[in-house]
Parts: structure tokens; C-alpha cells; sequence
């Protein structure tokens, strides 16, 4: 493995934290396989360009498929639910505390 | 033969009875891109994470790419319904490659594929009696 490969897999693997636990542990290891096959095969056909179109694709997967993923965690859901829900209340306070002049 | 009439958005097309396709799986049609593409990779015979990906990249003719993320969470969407299943790995040279896993189409999962190319086939035909794109012949 050279130290480029090892590189890209050592990011992948931190990227791979975005995904629910127990997705991580059940594929966690062969998407990092998958993404350094296709990192591999985009350099020798594209060189840099194509390296840094699967690390596009990665990136974007992480809004695209894991946090969907994190938000379908009940838990996840209801931290969310509770932090928006604090924060539309804060604001709501803040508003009615404020003194018309300060407005 | 008994068939089944299966109507579905508008299409009418004939199923034999045996291979009829259950409630929970019908909700799934039409099949969404990554869905039908990696069926459709896998009916031609037993795939890893990759070998699949570069398959739906050629049958698209490199339209549809996906990532692992995509293609992992749709796999395991697949496990669950059993549309496919887990093989033994073949190559088991290298350490990270006896982690690896192969799938391969269960026959409910050949049943939906094969339901959602009838229901393609009959938009298709439909389209053309309708005249909105040409024969195959013209």
C-alpha cells in the first residue's frame, strides 16, 4: 500500500464516522475497500482530476445518504426535534424580552 | 396457466401466478434507480461492492454513477427485503479481501426486477400506440 493510498483510505475511514454505528460496523470495511478500488481505477484513467471527482462523490454522499441515515435514528431524531424546538423558543423569549427600543 | 392482472399506474400487464409479487415488495414500484441498476447487475451473476458498481456504470452507458454510501445503504435495504443474499468470498489472498462479501439475487429479487422491465416494456408499447416515439423498425 503507498503512502497516497494509505492517505486516502485513513480519510475515507474518518469520513465513514458519519454513518450510524451499526452501518459502520456492517460495511464500514468493504466501502473502504470499494472507495480505494475506485480511487485506484479514477487514477489510472484520469489521473488527479479523477481522484478528486470520487473524493467529490464521497463528500457528497455524506449529505446525500448519511445523514438521512443518522436522521432516521430515533434518538438523532428526537436531539434534533428537541434542539430546534429550544432554539424556536429562545428566539421567541429573546423577541419578547427585547425592549422596543433595541428593536 | 393462471395469470394475475397486475395494474399498476395505469399499466396492465399479465404475471403468471407463481410469480406473484407480495404486498410489502409492490410498494417498491417502480424501482428507484440504484435499486433497478443493481438488480440488473446482479441478474447477470454474483458481484462484490465494486464489481457491481462498475457493472451499473456500463449497463447506464455511464449515466447512473454511485458511490459506496449508495450503493452499501441500497445493499442493505436489498438484504433486508431479500432480494438478495450474501455468498462466501471467492479470492481470500489479502487480508482486507476475506472481508469481503459477494451478493446474488434471491428469486423474489429476479420476480421484482423482472416485474418492473414488464412494467417498462408496457409504458414503452403504450408510448408507442400512442405514437409518442417511434418503432423500434422506423
Amino acid at each position: 500500500m503507498t503512502n497516497a493510498t494509505r492517505l486516502n483510505c485513513g480519510l475515507y475511514r474518518v469520513l465513514l464516522f458519519a454513518y450510524p454505528r451499526e452501518f459502520r460496523l456492517r460495511f464500514g470495511a468493504e466501502m473502504a475497500i470499494t472507495f480505494l478500488e475506485q480511487i485506484r481505477a479514477e487514477r489510472n484513467r484520469d489521473g488527479f482530476p479523477g481522484v478528486m471527482r470520487v473524493w467529490l462523490g464521497a463528500v457528497a454522499e455524506l449529505f446525500s445518504v448519511a445523514m438521512p441515515l443518522q436522521l432516521r435514528s430515533t434518538i438523532v431524531l428526537a436531539m434534533s426535534l428537541s434542539f430546534l424546538w429550544s432554539l424556536a423558543l429562545f428566539i421567541a423569549l429573546l423577541r419578547a424580552t427585547t425592549p422596543a427600543c433595541c428593536k | 396457466m393462471v395469470y394475475h392482472l397486475v395494474i399498476y399506474q395505469n399499466t396492465i400487464y399479465a404475471m403468471p401466478s407463481t410469480n406473484r409479487i407480495p404486498d410489502n415488495l409492490q410498494r417498491l414500484l417502480p424501482l428507484r434507480s440504484a435499486v433497478f441498476f443493481i438488480l440488473f447487475a446482479l441478474a447477470e451473476g454474483e458481484k462484490h461492492g465494486y464489481a457491481i458498481m462498475q457493472a451499473v456504470s456500463r449497463i447506464s452507458d455511464h449515466q447512473f454513477r454511485m458511490g459506496p454510501g449508495t450503493l452499501y445503504t441500497t445493499i442493505q435495504r436489498l438484504l433486508d427485503l431479500e432480494l438478495i443474499e450474501e455468498t462466501e468470498s471467492a479470492g481470500a489472498h489479502a487480508d482486507h479481501e476475506s472481508r469481503r462479501r459477494s451478493y446474488k439475487l434471491t428469486r423474489m429479487g429476479k420476480t421484482l426486477l423482472s416485474a418492473d422491465v414488464n412494467r417498462m416494456e408496457s409504458v414503452v408499447r403504450l408510448a408507442r400506440d400512442k405514437k409518442l416515439v417511434p418503432r423500434a423498425s422506423e
